[in-house]
């Protein structure tokens, strides 16, 4: 046999390794091994003076769960996630039906609906903040044109930035639903639409019993990713609120970076992110388990 | 052969020198040589300045952005690549991301910077974990020091205690070891007031809290608001509002020392609800929303001619007197900040310092001080006040006549430099923690969510949990 040969011979010998090879790897270096190191540092914690590690066991997860900033960070995070992504689901869904009528102009305001979605979230939040400003935003001077005296401060009142928050994040992830639900759905056959139609079914029946249905996987695919998102918010809280005003708007990613980035505790912020992760991983497999999503054919 | 000492004496070599000439002529030869070394560095001692001694290097800087520090350094790099032969890099991160980056360079096993500036409030951290370089050397080394440099004279006492010397064996401030310059601003914080709308209401310049609240209250009128503040989750409430009117209030903020586990905070004292209670006050006579304000807000209602008192840091408040940023920039004042019935007004000392990472060559080291000669020297601290309205750094700026008459606040803010009081909980690492956590919880209270007495109860237990975590209290 000729080298080339034998070469040959071995690579297809080991075809699947070596395609999937490199992507392996690349997983191994920058998935695997920093979630491995970020959970053996979760038992420690910096001293910054000493510069050494300090073994503390399970002192830092002891620590978090008595923690009421924790717990109230779990709330926050939970009202942003279920709020949002309802509201997002249900908006994205209307909106992806509404322009598969196919008007005039649609195509502009498409392009237009989903420029949100292509910013920065950091600069999105600095961007609200400006708008929602109490003197001179433009949100406020709107509402005073319209009669209101006394609009809300949105960023200064607990009673209103945890739901002005949810707000912009609607604001700026609606269209990501939008895009995926849409591109399912330009997809359809239209022959199914057309029977229905000869048959007598009024518009409301065809999106509730043909169109939901048939879009459903994209939809599910879209609120999980979302969802996922939306669990790890923490620039969107940076750039508008800070997690403030107190702790109102403190999501548990937020607050895992201020113990890491801003107080330099970084065992304490690797053992919330491990919470985060179990969180998340026994909250989306009970939610794939409980949601039915119909094959279509 | 012995010789006379009973020694043996050297081999005889075809010159005839002998072992006892032989020592001779060597020791002679070696306390010439020693003799001409001490000539020699004596000689480099005495050397004169030589600027261009690193030319060819390239210097890395690390500064925070958003309060105009690179701009000077900015515009002399030419000069600098001209005079020095060094090209400068400049990096400016905003406040949070310049921390984090700080940590890793410095924890790396090379820095990518040559030149980091650290917030004063920092230094326990960075210095005391010994990762900058010691700079006495440097400093007595005439041939990379120009001989006006004037450190420590020209600069504040109190300054260098806080961002230039450090006790890093006892964990301190001060001593004799110099880590960092003072640059490339500093700052404290002055009452900035509207000398026309005082003036048209009667009013004389607030002396004592007391006559603060009273004057906002009564210039309260219209669209103008009486007071401005930083009163949002911000660790600024903390360091500028509330810290000016507690330490002015007479207030100590810490009793014990951290070495003794016994460092208890007096955050639910008379004094601090007191203090706290003032921001709620002047939070009625405030811009709307100034739950939610930080530098740019506050400063910016105030340059607009929204607000008739403010503290603030000078350095971030210098931009009110300068007419290109400024609607009212010809009508305000400075004045220190007020006092109390027996205490005068004691500001924070704030201020950054620029240091050498240990974690360098000695070379990039030894191009990085010739840069930093430079740009914490006299000449440049007044180049960047005059330009950007910084703070500076040395007195001799501070008393530049031409400067103080185009800048009439110059003199108040030089003042408020040389009184100024350390934070005391800058000792140690948890400090920003702590500081977080009280701006959280005074900021419930400026937007109503709880008492002053509450947020004081609240920052107290708040502060004993991470003090005793840290090992501070037992």
């Amino acid at each position: 046999m000729s080298k080339t040969t034998k070469s040959e011979s071995f690579l297809l010998r080991h075809e699947t390794k070596t395609l999937i090879g490199p992507a392996l790897l690349y997983l191994a270096v920058f998935s695997v091994f920093p979630l491995l190191y970020s959970l053996g540092i979760s038992f420690f914690e910096f001293d910054r003076v000493a510069g050494k590690w300090n073994f503390l066991g399970l002192g830092n997860y002891k620590e978090i769960l008595s923690d009421k900033v924790f717990w109230s960070s779990i709330v926050v995070t939970a009202l942003m996630v279920g709020v949002a992504l309802i509201v997002e689901v249900i908006a994205g869904v209307s909106l992806a039906i509404f322009f598969g009528q196919k008007l005039k102009g649609s195509k502009f305001v498409r392009a237009i609906l989903i420029t949100p979605m292509i910013l920065n979230p950091v600069v999105v939040g600095l961007m609200w903040r400006a708008l929602l400003n109490p003197q001179w935003g433009l949100l406020n001077w709107f509402i005073g044109l319209i009669g209101i005296d006394n609009p809300p401060i949105w960023l200064a009142d607990p009673k209103w930035t945890l739901w002005t928050l949810i707000f912009v994040d609607i604001w700026q992830w609606t269209p990501f639903i939008f895009v995926v639900v849409f591109a399912r759905y330009q997809a359809l056959p239209i022959d199914v639409f057309e029977s229905a139609r000869v048959d007598g079914a009024s518009p409301l029946k065809v999106i509730r019993y043909i169109t939901l249905p048939l879009v459903s996987s994209a939809v599910v695919f879209a609120a999980i990713f979302r969802g996922i998102d939306s669990f790890r918010t923490f620039d969107l809280v940076y750039g508008l609120t800070f997690g403030g005003p107190g702790r109102a708007t403190t999501t548990l990613s937020f607050y895992s970076f201020e113990n890491g980035f801003v107080y330099y505790r970084y065992g304490f912020s690797s053992a919330l992110s491990y919470i985060m992760v179990i969180m998340a991983t026994i909250g989306f497999t009970l939610l794939l388990k409980w949601i039915p999503v119909r094959r279509s054919h | 052969m012995k010789d006379t000492n009973g020694e043996n004496a050297v081999d005889s070599i075809d010159s005839g020198v002998n072992r006892r000439d032989f020592l001779k002529v060597g020791a002679t030869a070696a306390a010439v040589a020693g003799a001409s070394s001490v000539g020699m560095a004596e000689s480099a001692t005495a050397a004169s300045y030589n600027p261009k001694k690193f030319a060819g290097s390239t210097v890395k800087i690390l500064l925070v952005d958003g309060e105009r520090d690179q701009n000077g350094i900015k515009d002399k790099i030419s000069y600098i690549k001209k005079t020095h032969g060094i090209t400068v890099e400049v990096t400016a991160l905003a406040l949070g991301a310049e921390l984090e980056k700080i940590q890793s360079v410095l924890h790396a096993p090379t820095s990518e910077y040559d030149i980091i500036d650290n917030l004063g409030f920092t230094v326990s951290g960075v210095v005391g974990g010994g990762l900058y370089t010691k700079l006495n050397d440097y400093i007595a080394n005439k041939e990379v020091t120009d001989s006006t440099y004037n450190y420590p004279a020209d600069f504040p006492e109190g300054q260098l205690d806080y961002t230039s010397r450090y006790d890093v064996a006892n964990n301190k401030f001060g001593g004799k070891d110099v880590y960092l310059i003072p640059g490339v601003h500093s700052g404290s914080v002055i009452m900035f007031y509207r000398k026309d709308l005082l003036s048209a209401a009667g009013i004389a310049v607030p002396k004592n809290w007391d006559d603060y609240i009273d004057a906002a209250r009564k210039l309260n009128v219209g669209s103008v608001s009486g007071t401005s503040m930083i009163g949002g989750n911000d660790v600024s409430l903390i360091l500028v509002d509330w810290y000016a009117r507690f330490a002015s209030m007479g207030g100590k903020l810490m009793s014990g020392t951290p070495g003794a586990k016994n460092y208890k905070p007096n955050l639910s004292g008379a004094t601090a609800v007191r203090s706290v209670q003032h921001m709620i006050d002047c939070a009625e006579v405030s811009p709307k929303g100034v739950g939610s304000f930080g530098f740019t807000e506050s400063v910016d209602a105030f340059s607009r001619g929204d607000v008739a008192l403010m503290l603030c840091w000078s350095t971030i408040a210098g931009s009110a007197f300068n007419t290109a940023t400024s609607k009212v920039a010809s009508k305000i004042g400075a004045a220190q900040i007020p006092g109390d019935a027996n205490t005068s007004g004691r500001p924070i000392r704030g201020g950054w310092g620029l240091g050498i990472p240990k974690n360098l060559p000695q070379k990039r080291k030894d191009a990085a001080w010739m840069v930093m000669q430079y740009i914490t020297g006299a000449a440049f601290d007044s180049y960047q006040f005059d330009n950007y309205q910084t703070d500076p750094n040395r007195r001799s700026t501070y008393a530049n006549a031409a400067l103080n008459k185009k800048y009439p606040y110059l003199k108040v803010a030089g003042q408020a430099m040389e009184n100024a009081k350390m934070l005391d909980v800058a000792l140690i690492p948890e400090c920003f923690e702590l500081v977080g956590e009280a701006a959280r919880e005074f900021n419930l209270a400026i937007i109503g969510s709880q008492t002053a007495k509450q947020a004081c109860a609240n920052a107290q237990a708040s502060w004993e949990k991470i003090l005793k975590r840290a090992g501070h209290l037992a």
